[in-house]
């Protein structure tokens, strides 16, 4: 099936300040709950948005780093959780011991996916709220900072891009990130680091005397794009909210959260469904929007 | 006429610095013209031109006065300063901050708090006179070199400023995008009347389209008149005269008398026309064949690589290099050539087909070895830049290679490329032509067999190329063998031993030089343009010899 333009998708049409809204309540619902199932419908909800919106392709990358990253949370959480039953499997190396605990193990699940989920929130703020958005919604409460965050977004593009051919061009320098020890290959990238950091610093300082140049700093500034409130913004923002605050009640009546690592002993607990529910209508909001967007357009 | 800029009695030292870099310049710039700065490298051409903007005014000693539209320059607030005068900066890459073009067009006009409907209408209004409105909703960083620059352009012109300057603004755009751009600067300041300074190497086109040249020589202004007398006056001085464009100075090396002075193709073609011009082909010493002509040194077969996986941005090219030849890969910006030499040398690997260097896969060499073997230059060569003063850039590389007497090697590329000034400066802070000749530097340290050189020329003045190119020569003659991406025709017909053209993701049979330009109609070196009729092989003015002048 072909892809809707994003600019064409009711969630990109979204009041800024509605986005920003909406961006911050997933935030905090990721940050309420601990359980292994309530983070994976929470990561569920976001994976399915990203396919929407993002694209396979772009997608499919995201969860090839983030399986990597999982791998490492989960590695670090085990290690850091030593004294948890039941005990799955052990390791022994002179006076230490690795013990690879159940409980750490879920625990470490759920931790990374709350993680990746955050990650995944950020991917699509990055593609719905376009930097001239950011300016908007920001603008008011400190002008400069909102420019700096809305230059620096696609700075970011370019330091990658830019990061990529340096590794390749230093080859020709006999700095080759590819050979070596593990130490060796990090100097040199650290070394890669050192130089593109010389290399931006005297191209950004040109670029902000250009900036100047063409009246940056003169005088209050304006905006081209201004965004005026629908009714669907206003419904949008009001379901979502209506939402959070049910989802927050829940976690009052500690549902789908455990206080210690000790307490992770099953993935599935009944009285999650019940978070797990809200949580994947308000996840999924955009997408049950983009239904009713669909059948409201001529 | 209405003075729009005076400059009386300026002068002008950077910091800790005794010598003057400006020396009593006194200048008037009236409304609608478009003057050319002409110089040397070195001779002030930039620091005089950003004396003209309050917020790129250079730190230093400066003396006298300079007033924009009758107001002392540091009298103008930063928003009149904004309104009155533009700047576009010599790399396209620098200037834009937004990652859309409308979000670029429109951040000048919300740095002046302009209401959103006058936003809308100027970008509207600006976007339909230079064609960009096609292009509002790209990204930045999609755009090519040529439209990055029209961008920077537009998002100056959409001020409305008085008067706007340009700094070399297309030394890094391939030859047919930098005539559109300059062509585009004309109608701006014929149709709108807004007056242009521009400093500028590539005399050819702009000569033609300015109204006005001034020359800086030794600090100060030595000519202030018509392009084309400024040329005669360039002809005087013999460093000068590389900077001149090859059909003024074919006729100014054979002292014909032509009023005006041609500086077109047309022009010269007319001048010839009417004075009867003979000429004849200049005999030249025979080529020497070197014994290991015809001995493949690089074999690519049948390669393909593409990026994304939709499109072959090399498609099944096949390509055999003989040791000792200097071949010249022409061709447009994004036809893949840079991806070439980037596979040629083993730092990326194609998806399909072979590359080897003479019996080894190229990207199977180990980098350690690769690099005593192989030099390559890049497009940007502050990439390939690692430490943080020239002098240790060069003690670096000769480490590396491990060079048995690298203080007296360093030396000798110091005083070959003209480095001994900036020795201790960060190589990230130096000029562009500097950069560049800090990277020929490294990629001939190693005395390499092979070396793969990406615009070579791109940034350099007329002078420093031929120095240059005569510096490579002399590395082929030694056993180097060259291969070169360019744009650069004149230099591609005065240095290579054969051309070839990058077309459609393969390259076009390898011919001799001058058999390749002679053959061409449009990629081609404005000397054949103009006496193709009478001798075809003829590419430089070197080439030619007066045989009668008839009337």
């Amino acid at each position: 099936m072909k892809r809707l333009p994003l600019q064409m998708t009711f969630f990109s049409q979204v009041h800024p300040v509605a986005s920003t809204i909406y961006f911050a309540e997933l935030m905090v619902c990721l940050l309420l709950f601990n359980h292994v199932t309530v983070a994976l419908a929470e990561i569920v909800g976001l994976i399915v948005c990203g396919f929407y919106y993002l694209g396979k392709r772009s997608m499919t990358q995201q969860l090839k780093f983030a399986s990597s990253f999982l791998i490492l949370i989960l590695f670090f959480n085990t290690l850091l959780n030593q004294k948890f039953q039941p005990i799955l499997w052990q390791f022994h190396w002179g006076f230490l011991t690795y013990r690879f605990s159940y409980s750490a193990f879920l625990y470490g699940v759920a931790m990374a996916l709350v993680l990746i989920s955050m990650l995944f929130i950020f991917a699509l703020l990055n593609v719905i709220l376009t930097p001239n958005r950011l300016i908007y919604v920001f603008s008011p409460i400190a002008p400069r900072l909102a420019m700096l965050v809305s230059i620096s977004f696609s700075l970011v593009a370019n330091f990658i891009l830019k990061f990529k051919r340096l590794i390749t061009l230093q080859k020709t320098r006999n700095l080759d990130v590819s050979s070596g020890s593990l130490l060796t290959r990090t100097k040199k990238v650290l070394h890669i680091f050192e130089i593109m950091l010389q290399d931006s610093l005297s191209s950004a300082m040109e670029t902000a005397n250009l900036m100047d140049a063409r009246g940056f700093g003169a005088t209050k500034r304006t905006h081209y794009r201004s965004y005026h409130w629908q009714s669907s913004d206003l419904v949008f923002i009001s379901f979502s909210s209506l939402l959070l605050l049910m989802i927050v009640y829940i976690r009052f009546l500690n549902f789908g959260w455990s206080r210690s690592v000790a307490n992770f002993t099953n993935v599935f607990h009944p009285a999650d469904l019940l978070p797990i529910g809200f949580l994947l209508v308000l996840f999924l909001l955009p997408i049950l929007s983009e239904g009713i967007y669909r059948a409201c357009t001529n | 006429m209405h003075k729009l800029v005076s400059v009386q009695d300026l002068s002008f030292a950077y910091p800790d610095q005794t010598a003057k870099v400006l020396d009593h310049i006194n200048l008037t710039i009236n409304l609608g013209d478009f003057l050319l700065i002409a110089g040397n490298t070195g001779s002030g051409k930039t620091t005089l031109l950003n004396h003209f903007k309050k917020e790129l005014t250079p730190l230093g000693n400066r003396q006298g006065h300079i007033t924009i539209d009758g107001t002392p320059i540091d009298d103008l607030s930063k928003l009149q300063s904004a309104q009155t005068v533009g700047y576009v900066a010599q790399d396209p890459q620098v200037q834009p901050v937004m990652s859309k073009v409308i979000d670029e067009l429109a951040f000048p006009l919300e740095n002046i708090g302009c209401p959103s409907d006058e936003i809308e209408r100027r970008i509207t209004e600006l976007s339909n006179f230079l064609g960009l409105d096609q292009s509002l909703n790209r990204e930045i960083n999609q755009l090519s070199g040529g439209q990055l620059q029209l961008v920077n352009l537009a998002s100056v012109l959409i001020l409305r400023p008085k008067l706007i300057l340009l700094d070399e603004p297309t030394s890094q755009l391939d030859p047919l995008i930098a005539q559109n751009f300059l062509n585009v600067l004309s109608r701006v300041q014929r149709e709108l009347g807004i007056t242009i300074v521009l400093t500028e190497h590539r005399l050819s086109t702009i000569s033609g389209l300015a109204n006005r040249m001034i020359l800086l020589q030794h600090q100060t202004i030595t000519f202030d008149g018509s392009p084309t007398d400024g040329i005669k006056e360039m002809f005087k001085d013999d460093r000068l005269t590389y900077f001149i464009p090859s059909i003024p100075k074919l006729f100014l090396a054979n002292q014909i008398t032509s009023n005006p002075l041609p500086i077109s193709v047309a022009q010269g073609q007319a001048a010839i026309q009417a004075a009867n011009l003979k000429f004849i082909p200049t005999a030249k010493a025979p080529v020497h064949q070197s014994n290991n002509e015809h001995q493949p040194l690089l074999t690519a077969k049948n390669i393909s690589f593409t990026f994304d996986g939709t499109r072959n941005v090399i498609d099944h090219l096949d390509l055999t290099v003989n040791r000792g030849d200097w071949l010249a890969i022409i061709g447009k910006n994004g036809s893949g050539k840079s991806t070439l030499l980037s596979l040629l040398i083993g730092l990326t690997t194609p998806q399909h087909g072979k590359i080897r260097f003479e019996q080894q896969v190229v990207w199977k060499i180990r980098t350690a070895d690769r690099i005593k073997r192989i030099s390559f230059l890049s497009q940007t060569p502050s990439l390939q830049f690692t430490a943080n003063s020239v002098r240790q850039e060069l003690e670096v590389q000769a480490n590396q290679l491990k060079l048995p007497d690298p203080a007296q090697q360093i030396k000798q590329l110091v005083a070959k490329f003209h480095l001994e000034k900036i020795l201790n400066q960060n190589p990230f802070d130096i000029s562009g032509g500097q950069q560049q000749l800090l990277g020929l530097a490294i990629a001939l340290m190693a005395k390499p067999d092979l070396l793969v050189l990406d615009e070579a020329t791109k940034g350099l003045d007329p002078y420093t190329k031929v120095m240059v190119g005569n510096t490579l020569k002399e590395a082929q003659q030694n056993g180097v063998t060259i291969i070169m991406a360019s744009h650069d025709m004149e230099f591609c017909a005065a240095f290579a031993d054969h051309c070839t053209f990058m077309f459609d993701g393969h390259l076009n049979t390898l011919l001799p030089t001058t058999a390749f330009f002679a053959n061409n109609f449009f990629f081609t070196t404005p000397i054949n343009r103009i006496v193709r009729d009478q001798v075809p092989d003829a590419l430089l003015v070197d080439d030619l010899t007066l045989e009668s002048e008839g009337r």
